[in-house]
């Protein structure tokens, strides 16, 4: 092994390590804790509170700070000579006197870094007299309380305001003694509300209204879970008293976000403890749904399915946000019990992208890449759904890319998106044409660099590729895609100068193209890209691919086996299931009322979820039979002749797997409330009611590993397939519909949260102002926004970040959503907008 | 709103940097220059011509003394308050300027000719006590001086 470069001593220990380290995380190595409140390993370094300083015996005593200074061979540190205790003691007693003290009633007792340090440290008794700044709490803004008087202007929030989250909303203003944190004329704030401000304040100088409580921290439980409102899989810490929830943080040592979180993350929880929660099971009676005991509940919904399934076809639909033991249970019981091939997950967008499109090139349906391949990669490449809506935190990430490290992000959409202002170069290739735009690349990336070739060539199917790519000339490119040949050689020679690349591909409820195309090119591209470049494959909803794992689809089995192999599965379940490729969900809305004649519906509301409402609502309506299990009274529920409540988000156990295919812990931090049961208890009643047994607790967690195993390698490419000739854009057609997910609200479970509903009461058409000039239409004025399959109203929002020519349309439920406005299978959707 | 031409210029400086943000204190010293001083409304509509939040471009403006965010007179009297001024006298001058002027620091004279304002060291050390007037740096300071001074701004308005 090579020597480490740099030598040092520290307190009289000699010390080898690698070159240009910061000091503090030697120093951490070493096991010595420096005091520190502004220093946050997620921001650059800034050195601004002096709590950290060390001695420099090496340099006439000079105290340095050591969350900013980088190694230097020879240093000699003392951590905690007299210098040093002294320097910091007096800088504590200067950022105490600056401290509004009221510790007893803050909200932070006993959860503040600045109390921790006066503990630690001590301050001198011949302290000066106190002298606080005046109090003037801003009370203004939504959700977010400043309290000025108590700011120690470590600036944590105003950098990870802007390094991190890329909003900038709170900054420093004024210098030296009067610098303090605002907003811009100390407007309220209107920002995105990550909460990444609050929860990285060292004091109580930002708080979160709805959390902020009587009940100190050291009565409450804490319990670090994962977060089920989208595919990232962030770490959170959920905090209960007498199990109501009393608030959400996130540690910055967790992964994969780092103590990073998204509003959504942050206060949707809320949605818990909504009054219109389901608390019995209900049973269609005389045509009305009335309450009843589970026991009943149970015995009608098993008799009911036992029944259909003996009469016809029963289809089985899980919603994204299922466990992975849930989601196998479900695909058991319809595959073991109910004998039904019918099975498959919400069409929430990601599925697909992952069974027909990543996995046609690669070994496995899964991302190539994840979290900690953007943190390390040169080049990133972001194409479909936007992450700034719908999945915050890959957002943080591609902003601390482009923001920290200079790393360039190309965006490319038909739309605007919220990384726009950060990325090097945005692209906005003619709505549906990024697959074609990606094949362009690659054919591009061929020319610049032939011997690239190699890394694909020895593929089945290379040479079918290799023609079917020959369609792909710049004419035909630019006209399917609208952009010059210049801009394609551009994206390419960054591709191919990239040794580490990234793609990521968003998807959702509402993200218009063939996504399964798209993916597959860009799963083509990845590997000629070579074996550091990845893509990675955001799902619509949280556990797309834990779903897909474990078999919640109607052409694959548990473990990624194809229908084909049931024998295969039955040897490590020792239950017989069955082998017959069945309906999706889509598949089963196509094939009309009488189809099905009975329904098992988990967490997945049809209605309100799928393109045009009213073809659900007759399939699910003329089902002969249907069980929902929900938290709410979905517009399917309503229309069920069982509804069971379920738990939801963290009231459950189990695990999940995020976009980057990194299984996850689910732990029970709240509830759930009484009358409430959890899906797991649910799905095995059911099957037991029906005669069989299913797996539960330990021998379900030992079957999942034998079945799935969820063991980490590297994916592999496999083969390739031809792509279709580019083909050329249609003109537009009225406004394009950009439907993709929204920050606030990603569906039914969202829109009923309190909290998110306070900051965004409204669904709104966002509209460029000139636009909306003319249209003649002002803020706040109803719109009517139509396609030729239906038509919503709604209000106008003017927004100068909407490019002209586009409306933003978020997708959420059938009575005033985009889902109105499109048809299933639809790639580009054009809208008329008119004055209502 | 800015006009087409301030736009222009402003779009072309952006032009010269590798990032927008670079050119933000010449931006508003521009608009300064233009308009006076750098209005609430030039803030909001310039952060998002360079690219920042509107709270970030006030950041940056807030922390340079030579940037104006409320009305000021035509002519900017900068009053140096440092140490070295502080030692050899400065209160005596400044008295004098108060006087004269009818006004305290921070304020603007009613014919709006001056505007009275303190600025941490001018680094002019040589010269206290010292103060600056639009871009040209007068002292030692004495009463006398100063009245020599004022008056040739007043003739120079004439």
């Amino acid at each position: 092994m090579e020597t480490l470069p740099v030598s040092l001593t520290v307190d009289g220990r000699p010390v080898r390590t690698a070159r240009h380290r910061l000091l503090i995380h030697v120093l951490s190595e070493l096991g010595i804790r420096l005091p520190t409140l502004c220093h946050d390993d997620r921001l650059t370094p800034y050195g601004g509170c002096r709590m950290c300083v060390v001695e420099r015996a090496d340099a006439s005593g000079a105290l340095v700070p050591a969350c900013s200074t980088r190694i230097q061979d020879g240093m000699v540190i003392l951590t905690d000579s007299p210098a040093v205790v002294e320097a910091r003691q007096q800088q504590l007693q200067l950022l105490v006197l600056n401290h509004r003290m009221e510790c007893p009633v803050c909200e932070r007792n006993a959860d503040c870094r600045l109390q921790d340090l006066v503990h630690e440290i001590g301050i001198p008794d011949d302290i000066l007299p106190f002298d606080f700044k005046p109090a003037s709490r801003d009370e203004a803004s939504p959700v977010i309380i400043r309290d000025p008087g108590k700011c120690i202007v470590c600036g944590r929030c105003v950098r990870l305001c802007e390094e991190v989250q890329g909003v900038a909303a709170l900054a420093f203003l004024g210098r030296g003694m009067g610098t303090h944190v605002a907003t811009f004329l100390d407007r309220p704030l209107d920002c995105e509300f990550c909460g990444q401000c609050v929860n990285a304040c060292p004091v109580g100088a930002l708080v979160a209204q709805p959390y902020a409580s009587p009940i100190p921290v050291w009565q409450r439980a804490r319990v670090k879970t994962t977060c089920s409102f989208c595919c990232c899989g962030c770490e959170v810490s959920v905090e209960n008293h007498q199990g109501r929830l009393q608030r959400v943080t996130s540690a910055v040592g967790g992964s994969p976000n780092r103590g990073k979180l998204c509003v959504k993350g942050w206060l949707g929880l809320d949605v818990v403890a909504n009054p219109e929660r389901l608390r019995a099971p209900l049973v269609r009676k005389d045509g009305t749904l009335v309450e009843v005991s589970w026991e009943e509940g149970l015995a009608s919904a098993a008799d009911g399915l036992r029944r259909a399934a003996g009469r016809g076809p029963v289809m089985v639909a899980g919603g994204g946000r299922l466990s992975c033991e849930d989601g196998y249970l479900l695909q058991a019981l319809a595959r073991e019990v109910l004998k039904s091939p019918h099975v498959d997950m919400a069409p929430v967008g990601g599925a697909p992208a992952l069974v027909d499109g990543v996995w046609e090139v690669f070994d496995r349906p899964r991302s190539t890449a994840g979290f900690d391949e953007i943190r390390l990669a040169d080049l990133v490449l972001v194409f479909g759904s936007d992450p700034s809506r719908g999945h915050p935190l890959v957002k943080t990430e591609l902003v601390q890319a482009a923001v920290q490290r200079g790393v360039p992000v190309i965006a490319v959409s038909p739309v605007a998106g919220g990384l726009d202002r950060h990325a090097a170069d945005v692209l906005r290739p003619a709505p549906g044409s990024v697959s074609d735009l990606l094949v362009a690349v690659a054919v591009r990336l061929l020319a610049l660099d032939g011997p690239r070739s190699r890394r694909i060539e020895h593929l089945p199917g290379y040479d079918a590729w290799r023609r079917s790519i020959e369609a792909f000339s710049p004419e035909s490119v630019a006209r399917a895609t609208g952009l010059t040949a210049e801009r394609i050689d551009g994206l390419a020679s960054r591709l191919a100068a990239a040794r580490r690349p990234v793609m990521i591909m968003g998807t959702g409820s509402g993200v218009p193209g063939n996504e399964a195309a798209v993916a597959r090119v860009a799963a083509t591209l990845t590997a000629l890209c070579g074996s550091d470049a990845g893509l990675l494959v955001l799902g619509g909803r949280s556990n797309v691919q834990g779903l897909v794992d474990v078999g919640l689809h109607p052409r694959l089995l548990p473990g990624h086996r194809l229908i084909n192999q049931a024998v295969e599965l039955e040897d490590l379940t020792g239950r017989a299931t069955i082998s017959e490729a069945g309906w999706s969900v889509s598949d089963w809305v196509k094939a009309g009322p009488d189809a099905a004649s009975g329904l098992l519906l988990v967490g997945v509301d049809p209605i309100d979820l799928l393109p045009r409402g009213e073809d659900p609502r007759r399939v699910v309506e003329g089902a002969g039979f249907s069980v929902v299990v929900d938290a709410f009274r979905t517009s399917t529920a309503e229309r069920a002749d069982v509804v069971l409540p379920a738990a939801i988000l963290s009231e459950r156990e189990g695990t999940t797997v995020g976009a980057d295919g990194i299984r996850r812990p689910l732990r029970r931090a709240l509830g759930p409330p009484a009358g409430v049961r959890s899906d797991t208890v649910i799905l095995v009643e059911l099957a037991r009611r029906m005669g069989s047994s299913l797996p539960t607790g330990e021998a379900l967690f030992r079957e999942l590993d034998r079945v799935v195993g969820w063991r980490w390698r590297r994916s592999q490419p496999r083969r390739l397939t031809p792509v279709s000739p580019p083909r050329a854009a249609a003109g537009a057609s009225g406004f394009l519909l950009d439907a993709a997910p929204q920050l606030f609200h990603s569906g039914s479970v969202t829109m009923r949260s309190a909290l998110l509903q306070e900051l965004s009461p409204t669904v709104a058409v966002r509209i460029n102002p000139a636009d909306a000039r003319a249209l003649g239409v002002a803020r706040g004025e109803v719109v009517a926004v139509s396609s030729d399959k239906g038509e919503v109203l709604l209000r106008a929002r003017l927004d100068r970040t909407v490019l002209q020519g586009t409306v933003i349309v978020p997708w959420v439920g059938s009575r005033y959503g985009a889902s109105t406005l499109f048809e299933e299978g639809g790639e580009v959707l054009w809208v008329k907008v008119r004055k209502a | 709103m800015f006009s087409r031409e301030e736009i222009e210029t402003i779009e072309a400086a952006i032009q010269r940097e590798e990032t927008p943000r670079s050119v933000s204190i010449a931006a508003m010293r521009f608009i300064q220059k233009q308009r006076g001083y750098v209005s609430d409304q030039s803030l909001a509509d310039l952060a998002p011509m360079l690219g920042m939040s509107v709270s970030g471009l006030e950041s940056v403006a807030t922390f340079y003394s030579l940037i104006f965010r409320k009305p000021v007179g035509r002519h900017v009297i900068l009053v140096c308050d440092s140490v070295s001024c502080w030692i050899l006298g400065r209160e005596r001058p400044l008295d004098h300027l108060r006087r004269r002027l009818g006004v305290d620091l921070g304020q603007t004279t009613a014919d709006d000719l001056f505007t009275l304002l303190a600025i941490p060291c001018l680094g002019a050390c040589d010269r206290a006590p010292a103060m600056l007037i639009d871009e040209t740096l007068y002292g030692p300071l004495t009463p006398e001086s100063i009245d020599e001074i004022l008056s040739s701004y007043r003739e120079l308005d004439r």
